[in-house]
């Protein structure tokens, strides 16, 4: 794994991919794994490297290539993934690349003829058309022109919106989304963290709620909005506190205080005491060290001598992950 | 011609100077890094593959632009030069086959120019074109070499020189090596070279294996740049051994040992990393 011991290691990582080919490519594990100390690592390859050396039975995917002489290198920097042949390296530190359905959190940057853009941490800002959100009220009608001149009240600039990744609408790989579901809009009086979107673990459920009363967004684009959650108003439709800035402007916001106050402030730091040390982030993860970081102020859990401490148990989780998806790999790859 | 001569700040003829390299300092650009070889530090930043010119609109590829920026004053005929090396060095390792009728643009941006800049930019070009996750079929790395020849009539090379040293040189050298290959046998693997003033054919061949090795510490550096994960930080350390970091090495790929280099390690003995 170590770059310095090129030769060696390299020598060592090829023998070790060339003796089980074969197993690599019938293993159940998703993300490469190799096994250093006793320790299971993700595999990090940097651009060039070699991954598997006869490829002739591997489909080669992102960020790999096929050299002359059938080998698999890796054309970025990042983690192996393999899905049955298909063999592709997912880029550490890469803009989001945006996948159908994923639940993003953006910000409003731009608002242009009948559409917005939205910074959601892409290699371009997302677009979002008047026809894919829901108006004021939760109103179902077709869009008007009066609409569109009114297209400021429902969301306006450096407004931050929840929203779903809709299509992939250009070959420049712009993405649109869309916020026609109650759940998607705009949010107001929380905490907003950027993370690294590859951190951000794909889950059933991007809409969390701690028991504690504290109700996350982890968007897939690494942007993540930590609120209070909000009591299931009886009359009406909507669970969610989410509105379009006309819908927020009828509200008054509600002061957040003390224990809510102090619960949100430590969600945020267990996410970037996560996130400083590369773990990834989901509820469980979240929790972890959450727990750990009891009878310390939450104010505490950033600095860089606590940080490896308050994550032990998350980094202990992912480890034991790693070996249970390793015995999987064990038990039904030979 | 004699290889080890003492020179400027305590520096051996064939040392390079300390290396640092931080990367995604940039919000708006897909990948930027900051590159420092001593006191040349440059800033390069990537854009793309993105939306292209219909002048420079290519059918089958993406076109790469890179912009070479002064520290001050107008650019003249000596950036638009640089411009072409660098790009001459990029454009066959970035896949551009990939992004068709886009663009992918480098600017370089000199912070501060203490010799050899045109090395310590492509260096940082390379870092950054990964920090944007571009894709690239291999790294490469560069040094500069520069003849000296003092009062007895002799010539020395000095590797990795700074700007007082490239002042009374009487010849430079600038080479690129694609990384893969050095490190792993040793030899070949020139990409590019430039030269400028006079040089003899020995001059030329010590220069370039003087580079190549060179270009090997340079090319490991950048490798435990990327493979470290983006948050470690790292002091300063001495003699590029790394001590494995207990607390932090759960989940990721980077364990720095180099027991194996420690040869190395004492020509090139003060590379400090530090943290991104």
């Amino acid at each position: 794994m170590s770059g310095y011991k090129d030769d060696s290691d390299e020598e060592m990582n090829v023998n070790q991919i060339e003796k089980d080919n074969e197993v690599l490519l019938d293993r159940k594990s998703h993300v490469q794994m190799t096994k250093t100390n006793g320790r299971l690592q993700v595999q990090i390859v940097t651009p060039g490297e070699l991954i598997v050396k006869n490829a002739s039975n591997a489909l080669c995917g992102h960020g790999t290539f096929r050299d002359d002489q059938d080998q698999l290198l890796s054309s970025v920097c990042g983690i192996v993934e393999r899905v049955n042949k298909l063999i592709s390296v997912r880029p550490l530190r890469a803009r989001y690349p945006g996948e159908v359905g994923d639940v993003v959190v953006g910000r409003i940057t731009e608002i242009t003829g009948k559409r917005w853009k939205v910074d959601i941490q892409a290699r371009q800002d997302a677009v979002m058309l008047l026809s894919s959100v829901n108006l004021p009220g939760g109103v179902q009608r077709r869009k008007t022109n009066e609409d569109q001149l009114n297209m400021r009240s429902v969301f306006a600039e450096n407004d931050l919106i929840v929203a779903e990744v809709h299509s992939r609408p250009n070959r420049d790989g712009s993405l649109q989304l869309q916020t026609r579901s109650s759940r998607y809009g705009k949010l107001e009086n929380g905490v907003f963290v950027r993370v690294y979107a590859a951190l951000v673990k794909r889950c059933t459920q991007h809409f969390h709620t701690f028991d504690f009363g504290v109700q996350v967004i982890l968007g897939n684009n690494g942007y993540i909005w930590i609120t209070k959650k909000t009591p299931v108003d009886e009359n009406k439709q909507k669970s969610m506190p989410f509105y379009t800035s006309a819908d927020a402007d009828k509200n008054e916001a509600e002061v957040i205080e003390g224990k809510d106050r102090e619960n949100i402030c430590r969600v945020r730091n267990a996410i970037l005491a996560l996130q400083s040390q590369f773990l990834p982030i989901y509820p469980a993860t979240i929790l972890d060290v959450i727990e750990m970081s009891k009878g310390m102020e939450s104010k505490e859990m950033t600095l860089p001598d606590i940080t490896p401490l308050i994550t032990k148990n998350a980094t202990a989780r992912i480890q034991k992950k790693m070996e249970e998806e390793d015995m999987e790999v064990v038990e039904g790859g030979y | 011609m004699s290889t080890l001569v003492k020179r400027q700040k305590g520096r051996l003829s064939n040392q390079l100077r300390s290396i640092e390299a931080q990367l995604g300092l940039l919000n708006k650009a897909d990948g930027s890094a900051k590159y420092k070889q001593g006191d040349s530090s440059v800033l390069a930043a990537v854009y793309g593959p993105s939306e292209v010119l219909p002048k420079d609109e290519k059918g089958d590829r993406a076109s790469v632009q890179v912009v070479f920026k002064r520290r001050d004053g107008k650019p003249g005929r000596r950036e638009k030069q640089n411009e072409n090396i660098i790009r001459n060095a990029l454009e066959p390792i970035i896949m551009t086959h990939l992004y068709p009728r886009t663009a992918i643009m480098i600017i370089v941006q000199v912070l501060v120019d203490d010799g050899s800049i045109l090395s310590v930019a492509l260096n940082a070009c390379v870092l950054a074109l990964m920090d944007a996750g571009v894709p690239i079929s291999t790294v490469i790395s560069s040094i500069s070499c520069s003849i000296v020849v003092d009062e007895n009539g002799s010539q020395t090379l000095l590797t990795d020189p700074d700007l007082s040293e490239e002042r009374t040189s009487i010849g430079e050298t600038y080479f690129v090596f694609d990384g893969h290959v050095v490190a792993k046998t040793g030899e070949g693997g020139l990409v590019s070279s430039v030269t400028s003033g006079l040089l003899t054919d020995s001059a030329y061949t010590s220069c370039l294996t003087a580079s190549r090795s060179g270009s090997k510490s340079v090319y490991t550096f950048i490798r435990e740049t990327l493979k470290r994960k983006p948050t470690t930080v790292m002091a300063p350390i001495e003699n590029i051994i790394f001590e494995r970091d207990e607390a932090s090495s759960a989940t990721n790929g980077s364990d720095f040992k180099m027991e194996d280099e420690k040869e190395e390690s004492k020509t090139f003995s003060n590379v400090f990393m530090k943290p991104i």
